[in-house]
């Protein structure tokens, strides 16, 4: 275990406070719910007010996970030189504690904005609604706050860490030089190609210069800059390079968007639910009954939990809160009963980011609003390629553990798991309720899609309510896991959200437009160019990013060259379904790790996944050689 | 002087590497034309969108390559609601969108963005703009955040997506609709509906299960082509509840270093990006209604002139609300009743 930063009581209170805000949100939901439809009055304040609560719990997480050391960052053996490391350490947090210090300066104009007008009068912003609600004002400010307070963090592991290297220094004089001499490199690689990034900026152009961002955040990953700093870092450097200080206030512009964004409301929401099915026992029964309900089919329970990611899919269509669902019930499960670690986190992840693909994916919205293309064609045409995918992965799985026995359970043949009939229809009856009722919310239209994840945590909590199994100590430990994965998960989508801001200030989307626009080739080279682009963006962005960024410019050009921009639309969600799962930047590894056992690092995410990203690629591959396997709903 | 050991000489002279870098540092050369960067709060492929990058096209030609203005759909750089701090402090040079995203700074961006009831048409709108002394008001609001106004354009009236049957203000009674920030909420609420607030992404499966009865969203065309009235059959078109203004503002300071004749290029320009609009929104919503018209599952209701009015009474009623506001919002009451009442508009209640 880490150490803390600060005293661990203190943390408890901070902890408490934060995540009760995410119990707010979810109470003042399922309240809205209950006014629209037992008393036909909806209400006009619980809509912001979630936003703006659940925006402070993702400021709040940032700092508890940074508190405790959580942040999620790429950690590579690049020494055990305790002198070395401890070397890079330091520059690690002297980045780190630069980055949030220029934060804090290019918060504060929008803080200030927000309370005054620029005659100078007192005027708090307001959302500009009926109810107008002071949260804009409010956020800001907490924005520039939490800033001031990941710095103190910040410098305080700066002295730790300063403190430990000077130990090492003194103590340690005569070590083998080759094992110091890479982290060495490392740092002075970064600082040259920051200092290039710094001072040349936009005398770089943009083709050197994007290739210099991509390093830039490589180089700071490697150094141990967790990720969501690492971008950041990067962002902030593009800005002041290209620009200066006057528009260092995107980059908060930037956070404070990214984090009032209605759609991500249902992660935190997701993680509660699934926290709570968790501990309260209900998640172990349910696959127990599974377990024992199955027949003897090898890797039968891998197969199940696909299935299940699957019916999630056709749910929600948000990804991070399948995978985070998956990831908390199925993941200890299936390593319980002793499938192997890279089957159990592949299933998980490709099951969980089916979501993509099967409507209502969220992606497919996105596409189409962004592309104008009707989105229930884009639904339709997807089940065919999406019903491919999840058929490929139970192949996929079915064979790995019908053929290679270290990844399925050891039980012998002869023995059987039973239980009697009662306690499996117990383990069943729970789960089963939660899922109906969110399945049935959306479909009767009785709750959005972001809402009906509330009604999952209110189902769950009734269940084990009626089960006896509901313990407050529970619920608070559930809210501190939900507080910390939206921690992780958040500051990552941040930092990430800040580099396409500026990217595209800087003339990104132009740079990508000539470079598809000067491909002198058939057609199908130009799709195929583009899925390369797509699929190198993918590495570093969310896919939000990616879809403002390209599909302006790819949509009309795919349309010139005569292809039907609902297959492309399709191609577009395979693409980023793989993007979701490839390092460095694979949202779905980030979801899976911020609720996922400390035993199982990144990398080993990656490695779990890697076959679920080649059959996605062979499938992308298909849909481009046989564009009939997308069904085009206008053309018959 | 101490021996230093390798590694601390690697990363030593990386930092006087560095050192020299900052030393030799490029000046900006002073380019030969002027580049801006605008952001619009159309999505990429919204018909609006087309229009505008043909607006930016425009101001190219005119000025002989001397202006090159680079268009970015919305949320490209910042999100569509802070676009205006982003033009103000110089981050973004212009912006293309409706003042209501901007309601929460000041009541009286809601009031110039989409007062409800008070237009009719889109021509009404622009003639307040230009000689109603709309230009001037809204000038004097923008200003001071930094921005220069340099003309208006208009969606024209949008269209009102709905599930159920509705052919007057008394069908609106308990509809449980999705109305976006501003006034049109709070005139929905006034007319008995219960309005809902959900994003934009997420109306469409909204509408579709039913979760929302019905949506302001935005112009028939658009609805139809994204698929809506599959579901919402029973469109209002054209609508009797929202014309949003389009601004196109700019960065103050770089508005003010420009030569006088540029200055009224960019005016020319835009008035003529008015002009092509409207009428390309009019004639693509043309197309979309009679495609619907063919439609056996849709049927385009059109409200009755008394209707109209009934809905626009009870808008016009909640004018003075919004005008107790913010002193800039009284303003703008003056102004428009002013405007509207020597034009012989004002039905209703704001009449007194």
């Amino acid at each position: 275990m880490k150490d803390s930063l600060i005293k661990n009581n203190y943390l408890g209170y901070f902890t408490g406070f934060s995540g009760a805000l995410f119990f707010l949100a979810f109470a003042a939901s399922v309240w809205e719910i209950i006014a629209r439809h037992v008393f036909h009055q909806p209400t006009l304040w619980v809509h912001e007010s979630v936003i703006a609560l659940v925006a402070s719990g993702y400021l709040l997480g940032g700092i508890q996970v940074f508190i405790r050391q959580q942040h999620i960052s790429i950690q590579l053996p690049i020494t055990q030189e305790p002198k070395a490391l401890a070397k890079l350490q330091l520059f690690a947090s002297v980045v780190t504690a630069l980055f949030l210090a220029a934060m804090i300066i290019a918060s504060l104009p929008a803080a200030i904005n927000s309370w005054v007008t620029p005659s100078g009068f007192w005027r708090i912003e307001g959302t500009g609604s009926a109810w107008n609600p002071a949260t804009p004002a409010i956020i800001k400010t907490l924005l520039c706050i939490t800033f001031a307070i990941l710095f103190t963090v910040a410098m305080r592991q700066c002295w730790q860490r300063l403190r430990i290297y000077l130990t090492h220094s003194s103590l340690l004089t005569g070590t083998t030089k080759n094992e110091a001499i890479l982290p060495a490199l490392l740092i002075a690689i970064t600082l040259l190609v920051a200092g290039a990034v710094f001072f040349w900026g936009e005398q770089l152009g943009l083709g050197l210069g994007s290739f210099l961002f991509v390093s830039l955040i490589m180089l700071f990953a490697l150094c141990g800059v967790p990720l969501a700093f690492a971008t950041g870092a990067t962002a902030l450097l593009v800005t002041l390079g290209w620009y200066d200080w006057h528009a260092a206030p995107l980059l908060t512009s930037r956070v404070f968007s990214f984090i009032n964004e209605y759609i991500l409301v249902a992660v935190p929401m997701f993680v509660f639910m699934a926290s709570l099915l968790d501990r309260t026992g209900l998640a172990a029964e349910l696959y127990n009954a599974m377990r024992a309900s199955t027949p003897k089919l090898a890797g039968g329970l891998a197969l199940q939990t696909l299935l299940a990611g699957l019916c999630l899919a056709a749910v929600s269509g948000i990804i991070g809160g399948e995978i985070v669902l998956l990831g908390l019930i199925a993941l200890p499960q299936m390593l319980r009963m002793g499938y192997s670690q890279s089957i159990a986190i592949g299933t998980v992840c490709a099951g969980g980011s089916l979501g993509t693909m099967i409507p209502p994916s969220i992606v497919l919205i996105v596409y189409g609003l962004t592309s104008h293309t009707p989105i229930n064609d884009l639904f339709i045409a997807a089940i065919i390629p999406g019903m491919l995918l999840a058929g490929a992965y139970l192949v996929y799985i079915y064979c790995q553990c019908r053929f290679n026995p270290k990844h399925r359970p050891k039980t012998p043949a002869h023995e059987k798991f039973s239980m009697s009939t009662a306690d499996k229809l117990k383990g069943f009856i729970g789960p089963l309720l939660v899922m109906g009722l969110v399945l049935g919310s959306i479909y009767k239209g009785i709750a959005s899609i972001t809402e009906a994840a509330c009604l999952g945590v209110a189902a769950v909590m009734l269940v084990a309510l009626m089960r006896r199994r509901l313990k407050w100590a529970d619920i608070q430990s559930a809210l501190k896991q939900t507080l910390e994965a939206c921690g992780m998960i958040i500051w990552v989508g941040i930092g990430a959200s800040l580099l396409v801001g500026i990217y595209n200030l800087i003339g990104g989307s132009l740079f990508i437009q000539d470079l598809i626009l000067g491909i002198d080739a058939p057609p199908i080279v130009i799709i195929i160019t583009m899925m390369a682009v797509l699929l190198v963006l993918g590495l570093f962005m969310d896919w939000i990013g990616i879809a403002l960024l390209c599909m302006p410019i790819f949509v009309p050009i795919v349309v010139t060259l005569g292809y039907n921009p609902v297959w492309f639309g399709v191609l577009f969600a395979v693409n980023m379904q793989m993007s979701y799962l490839t390092p460095p930047f694979g949202p779905a590894a980030f979801y899976l790790k911020s609720v996922a056992p400390d035993s199982i690092s990144l990398g080993t995410i990656y490695r779990s996944v890697w076959p679920f990203v080649i059959i996605q690629l062979i499938v992308l591959t298909l849909l481009i050689a046989f564009p009939n396997l997308v069904w085009l709903p206008n053309k018959g | 002087m101490p021996t230093k050991s390798l590694p601390n000489l690697i990363i030593l002279t990386a930092i006087v590497a560095v050192g020299i870098m900052a030393l030799l540092r490029p000046t900006t050369k002073t380019a030969s034309h002027i580049e801006w960067t605008f952001q619009t709060s159309a999505a990429a492929g919204d018909d609006f969108f087309a229009i505008e990058q043909q607006w930016a096209d425009d101001v190219k030609r005119r000025s002989n390559g001397e202006i090159v203005i680079h268009l970015l759909p919305a949320g490209a750089v910042v999100q569509y609601n802070e676009t205006l701090d982003a033009v103000g402090a110089g981050i973004l040079d212009g912006h293309i969108g409706d003042p209501s995203y901007f309601s929460g700074k000041d009541p009286a961006f809601a009031m110039l963005g989409n007062l409800v009831g008070a237009w009719s048409a889109p021509d009404q709108m622009l003639d307040f703009i230009d000689n109603g002394g709309g230009y001037e008001l809204y000038n004097t609001l923008i200003n001071p955040y930094g921005l220069q106004f340099i003309g208006a354009s208009a969606t024209g009236l949008e269209s009102f997506l709905s599930n159920k049957r509705l052919t007057g203000v008394a069908d609106l009674k308990g509809l449980k609709l999705r109305a976006p920030e501003g006034m049109v909420q709070e005139i929905f609420a006034a007319a008995g509906a219960s309005p809902v607030n959900l994003p934009g992404s997420e109306v469409y499966t909204a509408l579709e299960k039913g979760v929302i009865d019905a949506a302001d969203y935005t112009v028939f065309a658009s609805n139809h082509s994204q698929g809506m009235h599959r579901f919402a059959r029973y469109p209002i078109y054209p609508g009797f509840h929202s014309m949003p203004m389009v601004e196109i503002s700019m960065n103050r300071e770089i508005w003010l270093s420009l030569s006088d004749k540029n200055k009224t290029l960019l005016i020319q320009s835009v008035k003529l990006l008015a002009i092509n609009m409207v009428q390309e929104l009019e004639e693509k919503d043309r197309v979309a209604v009679a495609q619907a018209q063919q439609d056996p599952n849709i049927e385009v209701i059109n409200w009755s002139p008394e209707e109209r009015k009934a809905f626009r009474d009870i808008a016009q009623s909640q004018w003075q609300n919004w005008a107790g506001r913010s002193p800039m919002a009284q303003q703008v009451f003056t102004t428009v009743t002013a405007y509207l009442r020597a034009n012989g508009l004002l039905t209703g209640e704001a009449q007194q």
